[in-house]
């Protein structure tokens, strides 16, 4: 009986075995398609500011390249203050991926802002937010929707609500007129901030604060000059013994990094905002060290120089050890900055033909990648979330020159319209809330 | 008595070997009504070396000699003006070019016009011309591919995803079934699928999608593979790229021309969507 038994229980093994098994496909999918999401984007129910925030909303999600707005007129459902879920299928069969509803709402000088982003193929909120501020601020709330609306769909940080400072240009080229400028991202609410008696160069954003940095030929000495965009408040940081140029904040906004020429050698000095206590980072003789920008987390300095025969890209700790060349490709290399996501560098890059390209790297130098290039452009500046360089562009000899975005891909170069001629754009953090 | 008493013994142990012998006979029978069919089912042949030809399927010479495939000439002109003017609106043109099926169609009659006239003798002379046939082929494709690399820059490439219309969903069953399914589900989801090819570190944003699909090609289930779950709830990066994964599988589905009589290989999909391949 036990060996009846055991060869039963060997039948039914099997069997059990002998089932044939679902195999799973396996596939990898290693090739798709560079194309924005398209994204419904009606307008906010209630106020007719709604429609006005909705279409800034549109247009920096645009232009971000990564967006492609549904054209209202396609749109089948109409979303009301009524609407709790929208229906899906009418957004599927428009080929929405994403959509938004909201309402607005006005009471005497204040507006009520909702939102809602949902997943049209999910068919699931993803996200919402409420806003309650002065009417006046209505495009601020816009560019903090789209921001929202971008760093849910693609997982980074927005850069709508942030502010671009630059160098505006006019007037014949011998007796050119620079004057500081700043506006919105998107071009808007454009101001001067010098008046153009004084030749001024360089700006440049602290990384978490809304002060700039700038070369300003007042007093006839080149000087670095300290200046709170909230107050007005301006200072001069000191009169250096030689020329001091190229100054950028540190990462966390307490210090500054800047080059000073003396004595036939250029070097890089750091300075402490607070105390103003100067030290030299670098000590070459008879180099020309310029350029430097932290890394985000300010551990290290890329820098120019021309220590190895040719202007060349180099890392260093913020202690000024361990220099380290990190640019090798053909020809010369200037204007190095540090992404604020940390994981890559871009530059300027002279091209053998005698035009110039604006090109990304990472930190040790790899994955080299030339993203633009024309007759002159150079002083790349990045976004706040590290996907978007602005930069400026001379197309021809005889043509104004312009600034222009891209983005780190190479894809989505578009101008940024300026009321006259432009260079030296530096874009500021996310202004804070 | 101890003769009794032995033929009881005896009589035990045939008993007993009846039945083993009845339960061996038993188990043998069975085996041979059940187990011995799959046993005698043929391997599935080995998958042949992939060979990336992007444009057409290799079955078939008229679908690969129209080197007036419409996706060639088209995408160059959405890439220039993105890289040079202002009116990125040029994006508006992203749609892609509908599936064609009517290239497919052209070829059978005349493969069928020599057939009627030769039947008996022409298996051999069929093998000859089909292989002379898929060398050709191969050669045109080699050629019109290694033209198209010079006309494009290294970054142009990633966009050159086969289209439905260029990586053809003619099935045919004299080749191997398993590449044939896979280069299609490939291609279509390839179609429906936006990489973060900007984000940081996309090189380590492979995404692993367990899908589960009906006989017409409509996914039942679609989710995240259980190892990518975690990071899914952490990694604010990785939860873009896997929702745009996931949606890449709805908005592709039910996915055409999916062969109903080989349903089984494909129900169940283990889908790696992996920009690495896409990147500088």
């Amino acid at each position: 009986m036990t060996v009846t038994r055991l060869l039963a229980l060997f039948i039914a093994a099997f069997f059990a075995c002998a089932t044939p098994a679902h195999a799973v496909l396996h596939i990898d999918i290693t090739k798709g398609n560079i194309e924005p999401m398209p994204i419904a984007l009606p307008d906010l129910a209630g106020s007719e500011i709604g429609s006005r925030i909705m279409e800034v909303v549109s247009a920096d999600l645009e232009r971000s390249g990564l967006f492609k707005p549904v054209d209202k007129q396609a749109f089948i459902e109409q979303i009301s203050a009524q609407t709790v879920t929208p229906r899906f299928g009418d957004w599927r069969q428009i080929n929405a991926q994403a959509l938004i509803t909201g309402t607005a709402i006005e009471n005497g000088n204040k507006i009520k802002i909702a939102f809602r982003l949902w997943d049209v193929y999910g068919e699931e909120q993803v996200a919402g937010k409420e806003y309650n501020t002065f009417s006046t601020n209505w495009r601020r709330i816009a560019h903090i929707m789209a921001d929202e609306i971008y760093k849910r769909l693609t997982g980074e940080g927005g850069y709508f609500d942030s502010r671009i400072v630059y160098v505006s240009e006019s007037g014949p080229e011998m007796h050119r007129i620079k004057r500081l400028a700043i506006m919105d991202q998107d071009g808007e609410n454009h101001k001067f901030l010098t008046d153009g008696r004084f030749l001024v160069l360089t700006p440049r954003f602290s990384p978490n604060s809304q002060e700039i940095l700038y070369l300003s030929y007042a007093g006839r000495q080149p000087r670095v000059f300290l200046r709170d965009l909230q107050t007005g408040r301006e200072e001069s940081l000191g009169s250096f013994e030689g020329m001091s140029f190229a100054p950028r904040f540190s990462h966390d906004g307490n210090s500054i990094v800047m080059s000073i020429a003396n004595g036939g050698t250029t070097q890089i000095f750091k300075m402490d905002l607070h105390s103003r206590h100067l030290t030299q980072i670098t000590h070459g003789s008879g180099t020309i060290d310029t350029s430097p920008s932290f890394s985000p987390d300010g551990s290290q300095i890329v820098f120019n120089s021309d220590r190895g025969g040719s202007q060349q890209i180099y890392t260093m700790n913020a202690d000024g050890s361990n220099i380290q060349r990190i640019s090798f490709g053909d020809g010369s290399y200037g204007t190095p900055v540090w992404s604020p996501r940390g994981d890559l560098i871009a530059f300027t890059k002279p091209s053998t033909r005698g035009n110039f390209s604006i090109g990304v790297m990472r930190p040790d130098g790899s994955g080299e990648r030339l993203i633009s290039e024309s007759y002159m452009e150079e002083g790349p500046s990045w976004s706040p979330n590290g996907r978007v360089l602005v930069f400026h562009r001379q197309a021809s000899p005889r043509s104004p020159t312009k600034l222009y975005t891209i983005d780190v891909t190479g894809y989505n170069q578009r101008e940024l319209v300026t009321p006259m001629d432009a260079s030296d754009p530096a874009w500021s953090p996310l202004l804070p809330l | 008595m101890p003769g009794r008493k032995l033929n009881s013994y005896y009589e035990k142990q045939r008993s007993q070997g009846r039945r083993i012998s009845a339960a061996l006979h038993i188990a043998f029978l069975l085996l041979t009504l059940f187990g011995l069919p799959s046993f005698l089912t043929p391997a599935p042949p080995p998958e042949p070396p992939s060979i990336t030809v992007e444009l057409l399927p290799v079955s078939a010479i008229s679908n690969i000699k129209p080197s007036e495939t419409p996706p060639v000439p088209e995408k160059p002109a959405e890439k220039k003006p993105k890289k040079e003017a202002p009116p990125v609106k040029t994006a508006d043109n992203t749609p892609p070019p509908p599936p064609k099926p009517s290239p497919v169609a052209p070829p059978k009659p005349e493969e069928k016009k020599p057939e009627p006239k030769k039947e008996e003798p022409k298996k051999e002379d069929k093998k000859k011309a089909d292989d002379a046939a898929f060398m050709a082929a191969l050669k045109a494709v080699q050629k019109t591919a290694q033209e198209q690399e010079k006309k494009d820059e290294k970054k142009d490439t990633k966009e050159d995803a086969p289209t439905p219309q260029a990586m053809s969903n003619h099935y045919d069953p004299s080749l191997a079934i398993s590449a044939d399914i896979k280069d299609s589900v490939m291609s279509q989801l390839g179609h429906c699928w936006s990489p973060p090819i900007g984000a940081k570190d996309a090189q380590n944003l492979s995404i692993m999608i367990v899908a589960e699909y009906n006989t017409d090609g409509s996914y039942v289930k679609v989710e995240l593979a259980p190892e990518s779950r975690a990071r899914y709830e952490s990694d604010s990066f990785y939860r873009a790229a896997a929702d745009s994964a996931i949606r890449a599988v709805k908005e592709c589905s039910p996915l055409k021309n999916m062969p109903p009589d080989k349903y089984q290989g494909w129900r169940l999909m283990e889908l790696n969507f992996d920009p690495r391949f896409m990147l500088h």
